[in-house]
């Protein structure tokens, strides 16, 4: 019932918000610098209602956290930094309203907009056209490289990296080169299988297995039973969803399928521990955000834990750094769209919380992945 | 080795999993058989049953089996609910099924967002009624968690059997389902029938909620994945027959499952429903269906 509640209290707050910008918007009239009357607003699309809720809500949490960094050291050149958060439902047409509203408020500088690919895919010739910086965190490769959007920077990092660190760490760390692959039918999985495959061809590996399934596959025992009969050593999942890595897990203890799991970046999360329990123990993950990756990080799990006794996850992650960097780019080179973005570019060597920050001309900050392992129920950092 | 263990395996597992379907499958058989009409929130009764065990035995840490049993109750009580506010408002109408069936449709599509709203979108986890996770027979591997739920099905099957058949309480409902206005004149209560059918088949869908929940884990849309193919085992089994629900979840599960494994495993889903087209094309009365004629 706590949940309910605070959603609508969340709708509550988003409707005021909605009302007091649309109110701002017409008394300041169209303000192109957006940075009148004391307050620089930053737009944010967060899923608040809808199947993915509790992800909205760690990521308000973090953008929160940063906001009040910035503020109480001053805000950015005396200036207060102000959220204004639409609610995007976690849906691509709830996306596109949500940012159509953000982008109609001329005093918002720049939005930190989806985690998912599809929903940063679904806003992209808006924001080609209306020229918003737009802070993404889906992770396809395509939105960088191939959109050419100028105004898509990325606070996580692809695919592409990911893939590459799990085959690497597969084959170099673990030393094992009989591979099988198993991988969600969705967008995200059909895509990771084939740059897994990409990069296990450059080393002259092809793997022994790949078996697809659906999403909510609740029994794994064919895949298992072919992976079982392939003889691979290592599986390396590329799965949408950490129930499904929880399920193929378990599974896979109970049939005595032996052999190590390497996960994309759902697998060895808190989520899957809690549904899995110990027998997650010992599996291997690629994740942008583990909690004790770097001192930045620990820094922050400490802020959020104190403020909100929880634990931030990569939801939090990556909207935290990005306001950070705005606010850092808005107060040395300006608050237009263009000296965001040749702000954005100029970043070298940034420590963030989700790792250091390198941007390259296609707007992608990030070029790495942690590899950490599951530990008696806690996720460890193995490999930086 | 594996020539012989891997098929063998895999009838585990196909069981397993389609006992699960023959469960709710007996559901549907139930109402189709006592008000004529397909229940299509029948699998939302599972999803309701697990989060009330859910509630009962993680947040308010009751023992296992109270949580089971009280579970059970509430999800009668809820069926109970659901038969004054889903069915009785459309019960008299003409056409009465296809009013009821949209109905059923559109609160099946209610309550799971009812529950989202409440619970949230992710999955939780309810622990097993037992101790030991898995027994193993030489190679093969056998989930008690999954035998429990055969056993389950068994006794269900055998105790619906003699409702049904054998007491006088099955043979009103039996009569209310095919004719209800000469029910009447016989004397029966055809609205305590109804309601009863409610009840009994929302705990029935509620027990197997709380059996299969450690396993398929608690969540809003557990409930549709389980409906649609349970659905099609009791039309497999020829709808409206409690032996063949079982033995069409069963087949269901097992045909799923070998073809995920030696065809394709992304179209398990798509083959568990070929062979429901197969099954209505070659034998479209079912495995224990009669041929009769228009009922209206």
């Amino acid at each position: 019932m706590k949940k309910s509640i605070r959603a609508m209290f969340a709708m509550c707050v988003t409707a005021s918000m909605v009302i007091l910008s649309a109110c701002g918007s017409s008394s300041t009239g169209g303000n192109a610098d957006g940075d009148k009357g004391g307050v620089i607003k930053i737009g944010m699309s967060a899923d608040l209602t809808g199947k993915s809720a509790l992800t909205g809500e760690f990521k308000k949490k973090g953008a929160q956290i940063a906001l009040d960094e910035i503020n109480a050291a001053g805000g950015v050149k005396g200036k207060k930094l102000e959220l204004v958060v639409e609610d995007d439902r976690g849906t691509n047409d709830g996306m596109v309203s949500a940012f159509q509203k953000l982008i109609s408020d001329p005093n918002i500088v720049a939005v930190i907009g989806p985690i998912t690919s599809t929903m940063s895919l679904s806003i992209n010739e808006i924001a080609q056209k209306t020229g918003v910086p737009v802070m993404i965190g889906g992770t396809s490769p395509a939105l960088t490289t191939e959109l050419k959007n100028k105004w898509f920077f990325r606070f996580r990092p692809s695919d592409l990296y990911s893939a590459k660190t799990i085959v690497d760490f597969s084959t170099d760390k673990l030393g094992k080169n009989k591979i099988a692959i198993v991988y969600d039918t969705d967008a995200f999985g059909t895509s990771g299988k084939d740059m897994l495959l990409a990069e296990y061809k450059k080393k002259g590996i092809t793997p022994v297995a790949v078996e697809g399934y659906t999403a909510n596959t609740k029994d794994f025992t064919p895949v298992l039973e072919n992976i079982r009969k392939s003889g691979a050593e290592v599986i390396n999942g590329y799965m949408t969803l950490s129930a499904d890595v929880a399920q193929l897990v378990t599974q896979m203890r109970q049939l005595g399928v032996n052999a190590e799991f390497v996960g994309s970046a759902s697998a060895a999360q808190t989520t899957t521990i809690k549904l899995a329990g110990d027998k997650l123990d010992g599996i291997y993950g690629v994740n942008d955000f583990a909690l004790d990756q770097s001192e930045e990080t620990k820094k922050f799990v400490a802020e959020f834990s104190k403020k909100y006794t929880d634990i931030p996850d990569l939801y939090s992650g990556w909207v935290y750094d990005s306001i950070k960097i705005l606010a850092k780019v808005m107060a040395e080179k300006g608050t237009s769209p263009d000296q965001i973005r040749e702000g954005i570019l100029g970043i070298k060597g940034y420590k963030g919380v989700e790792g250091e920050y390198n941007f390259d001309q296609n707007g992608d900050g990030l070029h790495a992945y942690s590899i950490v392992k599951v530990d008696k129920g806690q996720i460890v950092t193995v490999k930086q | 080795m594996d020539l012989i263990n891997m098929p063998l395996q895999l009838l585990v597992s196909g069981m397993a999993i389609g006992s699960i379907y023959a469960l709710v499958a007996l559901g549907f058989v139930l109402i189709y058989v006592s008000v004529n009409v397909v229940n299509f929130a029948q699998g939302e009764f599972t999803m309701m049953g697990a989060f009330v065990a859910f509630t009962l035995i993680v947040s308010l840490h009751m023992p296992i089996w109270v949580g089971l049993i009280v579970g059970t109750i509430i999800a009668g009580v809820i069926g109970y609910l659901f038969e004054l506010t889903v069915y009785r408002p459309f019960a008299k109408r003409n056409k009465a099924f296809l009013a009821v069936m949209i109905s059923t449709l559109g609160a099946s599509m209610i309550l799971q967002n009812i529950f989202l709203l409440i619970y949230g979108a992710v999955p939780l986890k309810l622990p097993p009624l037992f101790q030991t996770d898995t027994i193993n027979v030489g190679e093969i591997v056998i989930s008690v968690q999954y035998l429990s739920i055969l056993c389950c099905a068994v006794i269900l099957l055998i105790l619906q059997y003699f409702l049904f058949e054998k007491t006088r309480l099955g043979k009103m409902m039996q009569a209310t389902a095919q004719d209800p206005n000469t029910a009447k004149l016989m004397g029966i209560k055809v609205s305590y029938m109804q309601a009863l059918t409610f009840i009994y088949s929302a705990a029935l869908g509620g027990a197997a909620g709380i059996l299969v929940a450690p396993i398929f884990m608690v969540s809003h849309t557990m409930g549709s994945i389980i409906g649609l193919k349970a659905f099609a085992a009791a039309i497999v089994g020829g709808l409206g027959d409690v032996k063949g629900a079982i033995i069409g979840g069963l087949m269901i599960g097992i045909a799923e499952t070998y073809a995920a494994a030696y065809i394709s495993g992304p179209y398990k889903d798509g083959f568990a429903f070929l062979f429901l087209i197969l099954f209505l094309i070659f034998r479209p009365y079912g495995i224990f269906g009669e041929k009769v004629g228009t009922k209206a």
